[in-house]
């Protein structure tokens, strides 16, 4: 017996205005059994949702479709612990009219309290206003008693390690939390409810990298211990191969190959046709095959195994320190918030021209705080910060420093202000006070470097997510900011998004702009960053290079950074064989290997 | 620096806050402990009170101040944001004098002894044509050509029509005369100061019994006090969402503003038309995150299991018991009402001061 069998599942989003909408998914077959982990993966708008939401029958049943066209929006049948959760009757309901049929959806209402759902944004699934009603509210809909509420809540919040958090718990309204606690809770109350399914769509994108390990091994834990069956969509082939039992991809509506980890992760040529992460040691023994050993591996440990010890140890070299005059210099840095959290709690952080800056942390250790008194919109509390010079707890600096500090922001709509592509490039420019006659050439050479120049008619809330967030970049592009803060720009996105992020950032990077990125993506790090900077607590705890930072393991622990596996390969290496080079990434293990150039 | 740190600190510390309707409050502040009715009982009775009190012909300023300061010290310790405080006090004070001076005006009872009388309006409105007035119209229109504000044309205007008025040549073509209103004289005597002081003190407790209220209470408790008081939990569910969606608007308004002001906004001194537009551009991604949010949050409903409006939850550490303190507090407040309204007590008297009568 299955736990979710999906048949032949068509669904098409009904279109109350405009053009019909294709088909989001076409004949999705999957069969889930009971006490297993699934994956699923693919590139954004591929169906990964829409089929999460078809096992909680929130396809169809909570979405209006339009009465008399049931066969024209759905068809198929979804089962769930034996349970119908819909099925299509397509010769029934005759159109009493033409007398064709027009189909029927049985039963009508079939949302199983048996499987919970965790969102993507935990913002918007947070329906109470302290923290321990947030967990406990599906407990109360269940009718438990008080006692048993309580011990799981605490429980649920020991799982998603903010147990410390339960003192306060009734008192904590959930937007008091910083992004990657609200995820955690968010977990937390469909864990306290021990579902027999549990269905997660990317639950995890904001959160650091190891609460992003902590909070889906919690979950395998839950599984092991309840017999849980889970089905997760994730971009992450780590999370994905280290707890996955099987990984589905899902393409264009469609499921393309489910199979087990190992096999799912060796087949490059279709992952990376379809855009969909891989590890960084599969890439490298596929590109090096001549010089690698055996079978494809996925794992660090079956990397160390195979890959040999001559290298060419110059290919892990990194470049002098820039003696480049400074941009930025904070010193001793203090931040507090209204409701008296403290922030910041002597930051340091010294940015030259031209550099390449990584501003690493944990969830909530003050890196976005930082970057908005670096930008001028918070005024420090306590501490020195000076930018190109200028001392900026005078209001008069700050209010001028967007004009050389642009600062993107995470969520690229909350940045859109009009309903044109090139008045939104043009909006910042104008509040500079730029004359027309330089504002149009301005525009387009912003629009040209983000690849949007065709689209500048477009209005830009109909635009996808990536080039959104490309549009947010030109936006304070155009406005040519000496520096430019960039926060979390791949949360969320998919791998061919990132790319073109990274691209970007990159050439512009070459053109000689300074960069200083806030990211949980180690491997963008590796593979980019030439300075790093690392937050701990609202305290800079690490200031140097990549390669600096990755050789300080017990730093790594310390600060909760994950290791790319090139790192880690190569840090495993070192073990056995001390003079063995620190290889930062596929390229450098590339060159190191003779398959090719390091990025200079 | 680069030293390894010994230890991950837990996540917010430094925590001290609670979030309220307005603000925020300490998170172990007494009056996080009062049940809302409670509050609410002591909030209807000050004013009642404080309105029986402030009668012109019977008022009771040292009742009136007794209050003030009760209020004002609820308010002080009720564990608010020291300087959320201080600023409403700077606020507060500037507007009861206008309300102090505007009875002054408006009330101009003689009592039994007037101590200063300055007329103020004679009882109709010229219109004319004059060069103060000429001033004042010109000097913003010519301001904004320059500047491009308004502003500043308007204050160099209506100082300098001012001045011509009382101290230059100022030409002036009477046109007409209308009565209107009658003679206005601001008048200071001993009735019409003790009723004015009474008034401002009154309004003071109410301000601050008020502001303690809201400063003070959580949504979470009003929710609560609806379930406590078998509202149905439709009501009290949906009141709940409804307040969380106003919370999520008021943190998408505030990283909105941020990124406008990341994008320049401020750059450069703004007419209060381009200041306008810029708040009106502001609705464009609220708008949109509102409504992608309401899909979202519709979905998360459903999930939790709250498939229809019939389902009733339990009440888990929702409903506060109404303690002994509660009650306590709420018997006071009533036995002070009745003994003000209806025993008619007045403190001022009881004290044995002897007020002038109103005339």
């Amino acid at each position: 017996m299955h736990a979710i069998d999906i048949r032949d599942l068509y669904w098409r989003y009904p279109a109350f205005i405009g053009a019909e909408n294709p088909w989001a998914l076409c004949g999705v077959n999957i069969q889930v059994e009971r006490g297993e982990f699934l994956g699923i993966t693919g590139p954004s708008g591929a169906g990964k949702t829409t089929i999460c939401k078809a096992i909680v029958g929130l396809i169809p049943h909570g979405t209006k479709i339009p009465l008399r066209m049931i066969n024209h929006h759905i068809k198929g049948r979804v089962t769930v612990l034996d349970h119908m959760v819909m099925e299509v009757e397509v010769e029934a309901n005759p159109d009493p009219q033409g007398g064709q049929p027009l189909g029927a959806i049985r039963p009508e209402s079939a949302i199983s309290s048996q499987v919970g759902m965790v969102f993507q944004d935990p913002e918007n699934q947070f329906l109470r206003m302290s923290l321990l009603h947030e967990v406990s509210f599906g407990l109360q809909i269940l009718k438990l008693p008080d006692e048993e509420i309580e011990a799981r809540v605490r429980d649920a919040l020991e799982m998603v390690g903010l147990g410390d958090l339960w003192s306060l718990a009734e008192y904590l309204h959930p937007a008091d939390l910083s992004g990657g606690q609200k995820q955690r809770v968010a977990i937390a109350s469909f864990l306290a409810m021990r579902p027999d399914i549990l269905i997660m769509d990317e639950p995890t994108s904001d959160l650091d990298p190891l609460g992003k390990r902590e909070v889906i091994a919690t979950t395998h834990k839950l599984k092991e211990m309840h017999g849980l069956t889970v089905v997760m969509v994730e971009q992450d082939p780590d999370v994905l191969a280290s707890f996955c039992d099987r990984i589905a991809l899902v393409d264009r509506g469609r499921v393309e190959a489910i199979l087990d980890p190992q096999s799912f992760y060796t087949d490059l040529p279709l992952l990376e046709s379809r855009g969909i992460y891989t590890f960084e040691v599969s890439r490298i023994a596929h590109r090096a095959r001549r010089r690698s050993e055996g079978p494809i591996p996925i794992s660090v440990e079956a990397a160390v195994q195979s890959f040999p010890r001559d290298v060419n140890p110059e290919a892990a070299v990194d470049p002098p320190p820039s003696e480049k005059e400074i941009l930025i210099e904070a010193r001793d840095l203090w931040y507090r918030y209204d409701d008296g959290t403290l922030a910041l709690k002597g930051a340091d952080l010294t940015l030259r021209k031209g550099d390449y800056m990584a501003l690493l942390g944990n969830n909530g250790s003050g890196k976005t705080t930082l970057a908005k008194v670096l930008n001028g919109i918070y005024r420090p509390w306590k501490g020195t910060v000076r930018v190109l010079g200028q001392d900026v707890t005078s209001a008069k600096v700050r209010s001028q420093l967007p004009r050389h500090v642009g600062y993107v922001f995470q969520n690229p709509d909350h940045q859109i202000f009009t309903r044109r592509v090139y008045d939104e490039v043009a909006y910042g420019l104008r509040n500079m006070g730029m004359p027309d006659e330089q504002l149009d050439s301005a525009v387009t050479s912003a629009l040209a470097a983000v690849d949007l120049l065709d689209r500048q008619e477009e209005d830009p809330l109909f635009l996808g997510k990536g080039q959104r967030q490309r549009l947010a970049v030109a936006s304070i592009l155009a406005m040519r900011p000496e520096i430019l803060i960039v926060d979390e720009p791949t949360t969320g996105q998919d791998f061919r998004m990132v790319e073109s992020i990274v691209k970007l950032l990159n050439e512009l990077h070459e053109q000689g702009r300074t960069i200083l990125m806030i990211t949980h993506n180690m491997s963008l790090v590796a593979d980019h960053c030439k300075q790093v900077t690392v937050i701990l607590d609202g305290k800079s705890v690490f200031v140097g290079t990549p390669r600096a930072l990755f050789s300080n393991q017990d730093l790594v622990d310390a600060t909760r950074l994950r290791v790319p596996q090139a790192i880690a390969v190569s840090c495993a290496i070192r073990k056995e064989q001390p003079d063995f080079p620190l290889f930062l990434n596929v390229d450098e293990w590339l060159a190191g290997l003779g398959q090719g150039r390091a990025s200079s | 620096m680069n030293a390894v740190a010994t230890s991950t600190a837990p996540p917010r510390e430094g925590k001290e806050y609670v979030r309220t309707f307005l603000f925020s409050m300490k998170i172990d502040s007494p009056l996080a402990r009062l049940h809302v009715v409670s509050k609410v009982v002591s909030i209807l009775s000050v004013s009642l009170i404080v309105v029986h009190l402030m009668n012109a012909n019977h008022p009771d300023p040292m009742g009136a101040a007794v209050l003030a300061i009760l209020s004002l010290a609820a308010l002080l310790f009720g564990g608010v944001i020291a300087w959320l405080f201080r600023s409403y006090l700077l606020v507060l004070f500037p507007m009861l004098g206008t309300l102090f001076v505007t009875w002054l005006i408006f009330n101009p009872d003689p009592g039994t002894r007037v101590y200063l009388t300055v007329p103020l309006y004679d009882g109709s409105v010229d219109i004319a044509l004059s060069l103060s007035l000429l001033v004042l119209v010109a000097s913003p229109i010519i301001y904004h050509r320059l500047r491009g504000t308004v502003f500043g044309g308007l204050l160099i205007g209506l100082v300098a029509a001012v001045l011509l008025g009382k101290l230059g040549p100022n030409p002036r073509l009477l046109l007409a005369e209308v009565p209107f209103f009658h003679p206005l004289s601001l008048v200071a005597s001993d009735a019409n100061l003790v009723v004015a002081l009474t008034k401002v003190l009154g309004y003071a407790a109410m301000v601050f019994v008020s502001l303690t209220l809201i400063m003070t209470t959580r949504d979470a408790e009003v929710i609560g006090a609806l379930r406590q008081a078998r509202v149905p939990y439709a009501v009290s569910f949906f009141t709940s969402i409804w307040l969380r969606s106003l919370s999520m608007a008021m943190l998408d308004y505030g990283t909105i503003r941020q990124a406008q002001v990341a994008r320049g906004v401020d750059l450069q001194r703004k007419s209060i038309l381009g200041k306008v537009l810029d708040l009106a551009r502001v609705s464009v991604p609220l708008i949109v995150a509102m409504i992608r949010r309401s899909t979202e949050v519709g979905d998360a409903v459903m999930a939790r299991g709250m498939v229809n409006l019939r389902i009733q939850p339990s009440t888990f550490r929702e409903i506060r018991p109404i303690r002994g303190f509660d009650i306590a507090l709420i018997l006071i407040f009533i036995l002070l009402g009745v003994a003000v309204l209806g025993l008619r007590i007045n403190l001022t008297e009881l004290l044995g001061l002897n007020l002038p009568v109103a005339s």
